[in-house]
């Protein structure tokens, strides 16, 4: 009972006027850091601990509200688990889980090495 | 699969309550939800895998009820398939709208669920929150109080542990009262990053909240299991293995009834008087179905593999350890797991597609999964692969008939790697840049029940589909093959000699209905090296794969039926330009291979690709796509075989 991919193909506006709730969601603010004291969370070093200082600009802020979701938000303690074999995705300790982004995607996260 | 309802007919039965169940991925969502309705939905330990709507009943204390298990997801602001699910049925304008949620959060992640339980408290729906897990969670010496949790966030919180029976009856209790369950006073934020996060802090404040230590056994089976050099070798090897129990493991089993089926035909060839009767009994039916039955140990094995590499967790890590090779076509770690799947079969490949968030992604997994090397090939590949290397040939100490067999899964995998990459250019544009994350789940001891479930369905879904569309087609095969039936009279004023039986079935199978059908297509096939019969068995294999193996049985006993097991290999071209030669020759053997390994001959797989892309645009496009590459690829290899052996 997938929605028809045809639909999904019309991009991000159209999708976001299917829902009430998710157009509603579309609308948050997350919160934008631009100091200069932080380093993007793909340069940290292997088992380096640090807290999350905000998100880059970006045009695109719907994947900086889902990294949000996933639990990396302003404040929360983030620990650079392991790189792959092949350089790339990352895995962090975020809270109690493990998770997994690609450098593209993590160095969209600032963080402030303690 | 059987257990995926169409939840659009269930949700029209009248007078029931519907209770949706909402989570994150991994977060027992599905085992909660098997445990209240007793339905088998499949639960497993790679993140996403509820990719279907599943419906299920309770029963409890006079009132019914309908659950729905929705896909796990993040968040309601949907960005994957899955998660358009959720939105679209929550959805207020919804017609599938539940009355009530049940809001499923893991105990040792507490802090993300409540992110989500927030965004679902601006449904407007009653909703009541299930803490899973608990156990975990004080294992690994954390500590919550659900009491307070429930004051806290203002909807009733209740504690499940997996196998407790009391706290699930007191739920299934508890979904009947859903009117009078408590709503907050005021709703908590979701519309805003920072407000969201301090309500998050307070209400885990108020439950008095210690989040788990580290997961140190997990952690330390990581650091070896995904260890850049130690990892990357247990990773080949578990490959390795992975094959060679598939071939090795099932080999005496397969023996096994191979024999019961010969046995069998046999025996209704003795015990039947009527002749044509005996034939259509002992060698349509008896023989189309032994020739395809004989690949379920492997199949079974197959699914077992994927089922224990799933429920240990250790398939994320092998989503972690591929998804770069992935990402140098354009695609990402989980398509790597479809991928995966679709050595067993494209149709769970394809379903399985449904974790990928991006739907460019998505197609292009999907279009391309149909070329891995699906078990129904095996068959196919086994005959074709026995007339074309002799089975002491040896390399080393491989044996040569393994090598090629592997050279077979490394071209299809190739293939599939090609086309994908192709399909991603071709999708290109500018779309919506969504983002790669994954969740890696804590090792879980393997449950026998799992395991045992896969290989069944797996093997029950087998059997039904011989049961259906293969026998159908291996008995209508036979029928075009052995119609019209030819009188001695008429032989003999062919100049057919009576008396000899190879002559006689030479005779009734060049004049068949089938022959007619094969010799009109043939020309198509002429310049692969098939001759009709190869064509006919390619006509019957375009609904499956392993009726090409009954119809070549079929076709070689009719030649020879003292010796049904007569080599194919001894099988010469009946008419035209090369009457009298060798059929099966090695280019033309390996063009069948070829042909076999990029040609869509599943009726299964096209209704699958119908239903998961919505249109029949995809499918059309891969049966177009795909047998056009077969064609080429097959008539490339005949002429580079042929080049080299001279």
């Amino acid at each position: 009972m997938a929605a028809p991919l045809e639909r999904q193909f019309l991009g991000d506006a159209n999708l976001n006027d299917v829902t009430t709730i998710a157009a509603q969601l579309s609308k948050r603010s997350v919160g934008i850091c631009a100091e200069s004291d932080c380093i993007p969370m793909g340069r940290m070093r292997c088992g380096e601990c640090g807290v999350i200082a905000g998100f880059s600009e970006q045009t695109d802020m719907a994947v900086s509200r889902r990294l949000f979701d996933l639990g990396f938000a302003e404040g929360t303690q983030v620990q650079f688990v392991r790189r792959a074999p092949l350089r790339d995705p990352l895995m962090f300790r975020i809270g109690s889980s493990q998770m997994l982004l690609r450098a593209e995607e993590a160095n969209r996260i600032l963080v402030r090495i303690d | 699969m059987s257990c995926h309802d169409d939840s659009s007919s269930a949700a029209t039965l009248a007078g029931m309550r519907r209770i949706a169940l909402l989570g994150n991925p991994n977060a027992g969502k599905s085992t909660l939800f098997n445990a209240l309705s007793g339905l088998n939905a499949k639960v497993a330990n790679y993140p996403g895998v509820t990719v279907s709507k599943t419906i299920g009943s309770l029963k409890v204390a006079g009132h019914n009820l309908l659950l729905e298990d929705l896909p796990g997801c993040y968040s309601l602001e949907a960005i994957s398939p899955d998660e358009q699910v959720v939105a679209d049925t929550l959805d207020i304008g919804s017609v599938d709208r539940p009355d009530g949620l049940l809001v499923v959060m893991d105990a040792t992640s507490l802090e993300r669920s409540l992110g989500l339980l927030a965004q679902a408290q601006q449904l407007g729906l009653p909703i009541m929150a299930v803490l899973t897990f608990s156990d975990e969670l004080l294992r690994r010496s954390g500590s919550l109080d659900p009491v307070r949790l429930a004051s806290a966030v203002g909807v009733p919180v209740m504690s499940v542990t997996q196998g407790n029976r009391v706290q699930l009856d007191e739920l299934k209790h508890a979904l009947t009262k859903l009117d009078n369950w408590s709503v907050p006073v005021i709703p908590p934020p979701a519309d805003d990053g920072p407000h969201l996060r301090s309500w998050i802090a307070s209400v885990l404040d108020a439950a008095g909240y210690q989040p788990p230590a580290d997961d140190q056994r997990t952690q330390r089976i990581d650091s070896i299991l995904l260890h850049p050099v130690v990892g990357t070798v247990i990773f080949i090897l578990t490959m390795i293995v992975f094959f060679q129990v598939i071939f090795i493991v099932a080999a005496p089993l397969q023996d096994a009834i191979e024999t019961f089926f010969g046995w069998l035909a046999g025996l209704v060839r003795a015990k039947i008087g009527i002749d044509w009767l005996a034939a259509l009994i002992a060698d349509g039916v008896i023989g189309g179905a032994g020739s395809v039955l004989v690949f379920l140990p492997q199949i079974g094995l197959l699914f077992a593999m994927i089922a224990l590499l799933e429920s240990t967790g250790y398939m994320s890590r092998v989503a972690f350890l591929m998804d770069r090779v992935m990402g140098y076509i354009g695609l990402e770690g989980r398509a790597f797991v479809a991928m995966l799947s679709s050595l067993a079969c494209a149709v769970p490949g394809i379903m399985s597609t449904r974790t990928l968030p991006s739907s460019r992604d998505r197609i292009a997994t999907m279009m391309t999964a149909p070329l891995m090397t699906c078990s129904a090939r095996l068959p196919v590949y086994t005959i074709l692969i026995a007339m074309l290397v002799p089975q002491d040939a040896r390399v080393g100490f491989l044996g040569l008939q393994g090598l090629v067999m592997f050279g077979m899964y490394l071209l299809g995998a190739a293939g599939t790697m090609a086309a994908a990459w192709v399909f991603k250019r071709l999708l290109g544009g500018k779309g919506p840049a969504l983002p790669f994350y994954m969740e890696m789940p804590s090792y879980r001891l393997p449950k026998l029940g799992e395991i045992v479930r896969a290989i069944w369905e797996a093997c029950a879904g087998f059997v039904r589909r011989v049961g259906g569309i293969i026998l159908v087609l291996s008995m209508a095969m036979w029928a075009l093959l052995s119609l019209p039936l030819i009188s001695s009279e008429q032989m003999v004023s062919a100049g057919v000699d009576v008396a000899d039986e190879v002559a006689v079935a030479t005779y009734q199978i060049d004049h068949s209905a089938a022959a007619a059908v094969g010799k009109a297509v043939q020309p198509v096939f002429e310049p692969l090296g098939f001759d009709w019969r190869i064509t006919v068995g390619l006509i019957g294999a375009m609904g499956a794969r392993e009726v090409f193996v009954a119809t070549l049985g079929q076709i070689s006993s009719a030649e020879d039926p003292e010796n049904p097991g007569v080599d194919l290999g001894q099988m010469v071209w009946l008419s035209g330009p090369h009457e009298g030669e060798p059929l099966f020759t090695a280019p033309a053997t390996v063009a069948l291979l070829v042909y076999f390994a990029f040609a869509l001959q599943c009726t299964s797989t096209i209704a699958i690709l119908r239903k998961e892309s919505g249109s029949w645009k995809w499918p059309l496009i891969a049966f177009g796509y795909m047998t056009a590459l077969a064609w080429i690829t097959a008539f490339i290899a005949k002429l580079v075989v042929g080049a080299v052996i001279g």
